[in-house]
């Protein structure tokens, strides 16, 4: 005999899940303990149902595999809430198994009982309960498959406290098949791609945009296959940061906008029409071609598309690989390292400012120089995310985690936890605001509790920087020692260093509180327009 | 050129001015501020350096000041740099003075 939560844990170990993140409670008992006892999965037990739904988050975001988190009903739901949207709004897969009360007690006034799936429905891509013991492994694997069908993004499976404690014979349950952890997907229709390579090669100013549609297709090396053949210039977007790396001669790494406002044809891959990409809307556009799985991406938001095409990432990125020849298009390659280079010296200027507070890119820059190429580094705020963004180049896809659309804050510890658990042993720093610093500190706990040595700078500013409301000088690196790390103060630019050193040399938790100055000067260059003849 | 627009943003300079960024910590720099007075909504502008992001009229914003105040776009260009070349302390005096000559400019 096997109860539900051997069934669910069975059929998670099924889909390779190795890592759990979670919060118990008493309507998912049996699935927790099924889970503590498995030797190959791992239980990460967080502070707060939102951080679980943001670990997983990041998980997905740091291995391409869906990731997992288990809540307790009611509560434990309304709690994930602001993660799942977050997660939908990024297109990241993530499975949320959630308690529920009993199926015979609706309406009575049984405790932490609600309509969970009319509150999960707006902001999850599936939502379902199970009803039956004997179809719980078929439902987790449907479970998986809605995740990573098409456009990935979260999903959402509850069973009822009743059921996942009622236990049935084993030779009752039929396992389901599984799919493979990458589907894969078709390419384009050849008429297509010659369209496709057709605008290309008539281009003066083409320019290639990986959003994250190119991660979560395991398409990296079509991606950089594509690029080194035609010579395009490509920039990254979103999990798509580091798919091709930063010090590529082709890659102008986050640069998106300068680089798209003069582009006059762009091939879009995997990047969805949104305001982090300016709705598609650019001014010296003359052809969008654009790649993306999910047919409703194409022409969002009403842009003209020339060439639309619904295909996976990875097999459109061959195809073209194949039909596109290297590309005449020295001088628009060479403008373009030149306002790069312009940028990277006014950068570099900025890492040598004295100012106190600390200007914010100094501290940046400092950082920069102690990392390695697989550090992971989480921005996570609102001001802040500019310098962070700015400053750190992405050399590896899956590094470089970042909100969403959706515009929360706070939830980066979550994905720093994660990174931190799929990568031992690499550097893991979040990069956080003093705001969003506090909405969920108590992860550092978390960290500590499992050996995370995760590196917390808090940009602080001293406000919120939205509408500026301020919050006052706060020594938030005195909580550090309470989570069995480290903790400093900086406040002038010679003691950042020092510090940063000691903190990515701790083996611990660890906080460094950086004082900035509010309202630093920001030099990044004008947009000034496409090369003139 | 809007010479009522460019009155209102003349007359209305904030105590100081941002380089760089368009909007961002509560402050502007003249091209945020231009677009804030011309009607823009500050999340179209928030923690940007070069650009608008709406989905109706968004672009750069040295183009989106152009066509809001019918001005040339070298000027804006120039009004621009001008805006992050000089030292916070005088940002806001030299940017009203480049208004003042647009203004006398073009009044008949």
């Amino acid at each position: 005999m096997v109860n539900g939560g051997q069934l669910v844990c069975e059929a998670l170990r099924r889909e390779g899940v190795t890592h759990v993140f979670g919060l118990g409670g008493g309507h998912i008992n049996p699935t927790w303990w099924a889970i503590q006892a498995a030797p190959d999965v791992t239980l990460v037990d967080v502070r707060h149902e939102a951080a679980a739904t943001y670990a997983a988050e990041g998980w997905a975001l740091a291995t391409r595999q869906p990731g997992v988190c288990l809540v307790t009903a009611a509560p434990g739901i309304t709690n994930t809430i602001t993660g799942l949207a977050n997660a939908l709004s990024s297109g990241t897969p993530l499975v949320c198994i959630a308690g529920a009360a009993t199926l015979r007690g609706q309406d009575s006034g049984e405790v932490e009982s609600l309509e969970q799936l009319e509150v999960v429905r707006p902001v999850t891509k599936w939502a379902r309960r199970v009803y039956h013991l004997e179809r719980l492994p078929e439902y987790v694997a449907m479970a998986f498959r809605a995740a990573r069908a098409g456009k990935p993004g979260p999903v959402y499976l509850e069973i009822a406290i009743d059921l996942i404690h009622s236990s049935i014979d084993d030779a009752a349950v039929t396992q389901p098949s599984l799919l493979p952890s990458q589907a894969g997907g078709g390419g384009a229709a050849p008429a297509l791609i010659d369209q496709a390579a057709a605008l290309l090669q008539a281009a003066q100013r083409p320019a290639l945009v990986a959003g994250s549609g190119v991660w979560w297709a395991d398409a990296d090396e079509e991606l950089r296959a594509f690029v080194d053949r035609t010579g395009i210039p490509v920039v990254t977007r979103q999990a798509g940061r580091g798919t091709i790396p930063d010090d590529h001669p082709r890659c102008f790494g986050q640069d998106w906008q300068n680089v798209c406002y003069q582009a006059d044809v762009l091939c879009c891959v995997g990047k969805q029409l949104d305001y982090f990409f300016g709705y598609g809307r650019f001014p010296n556009l003359e052809h969008l071609i654009q790649v993306d799985v999910n047919p409703l991406e194409i022409g969002r938001n009403r842009v003209p598309v020339s060439v639309g095409i619904v295909g996976d990432a990875k097999a459109t990125l061959r195809q073209l690989t194949d039909a596109v020849p290297a590309l005449t298009i020295d001088p628009w390659v060479a403008h373009l390292q030149e306002q790069a280079a312009t940028i990277a010296a006014r950068q570099a200027d900025m890492a040598k400012a004295e100012d106190v507070p600390i200007h914010p890119m100094r501290l940046c820059l400092e950082l920069r120089d102690l990392l390695e190429r697989d550090a992971t580094v989480v921005a996570d705020g609102a001001f802040n995310m500019i310098w962070t963004r700015a400053a750190f180049p992405a050399y590896q896809p899956g590094c470089q985690p970042s909100m969403s659309n959706f515009g929360n804050i706070g939830g980066g510890i979550g994905y720093a936890l994660a990174a931190a658990l799929a990568r031992p042993g690499s550097q893991v720093v979040w990069m956080v605001g003093d705001g969003s610093f506090g909405f969920h500190t108590m992860e550092l706990d978390t960290a500590a509790r499992f050996g995370l040595p995760i590196v917390a700078v808090v940009m602080n500013n001293r406000g919120w920087s939205g509408q500026w409301v301020p919050l006052g000088v706060r020594h938030y690196e005195r909580l550090a020692p309470g989570f069995d790390g480290g903790g400093e103060l900086v406040e002038r630019p010679e003691q950042i260093r020092p510090a940063l050193e000691r903190a990515l040399g701790a083996g611990t938790p660890y906080i460094v509180n950086a004082l900035l100055a509010p309202a630093a000067e920001y030099f990044p260059g004008r947009y000034l327009g496409p090369p003139r003849p | 050129m809007d010479l009522e627009l460019l009155r209102r943003v003349r007359a209305s300079l904030p105590p100081t001015l941002n380089a760089g960024l368009l909007m961002g910590e509560g402050g502007c720099c003249i091209l945020g501020w231009m677009l804030l007075v011309a009607g823009f909504h500050e999340i179209t502008i928030f923690g940007n350096t070069i650009g608008v992001v709406d989905p109706a009229r968004g672009g750069p914003a040295t183009h989106l000041v152009a066509d809001a105040y019918g001005v040339a776009l070298a000027d804006v260009e120039a009004l621009a740099q001008l805006n992050d070349a000089t030292p916070s302390a005088t940002r806001v005096a030299a940017v009203a003075g480049r208004l003042d000559e647009w203004l006398v400019g073009a009044t008949p």
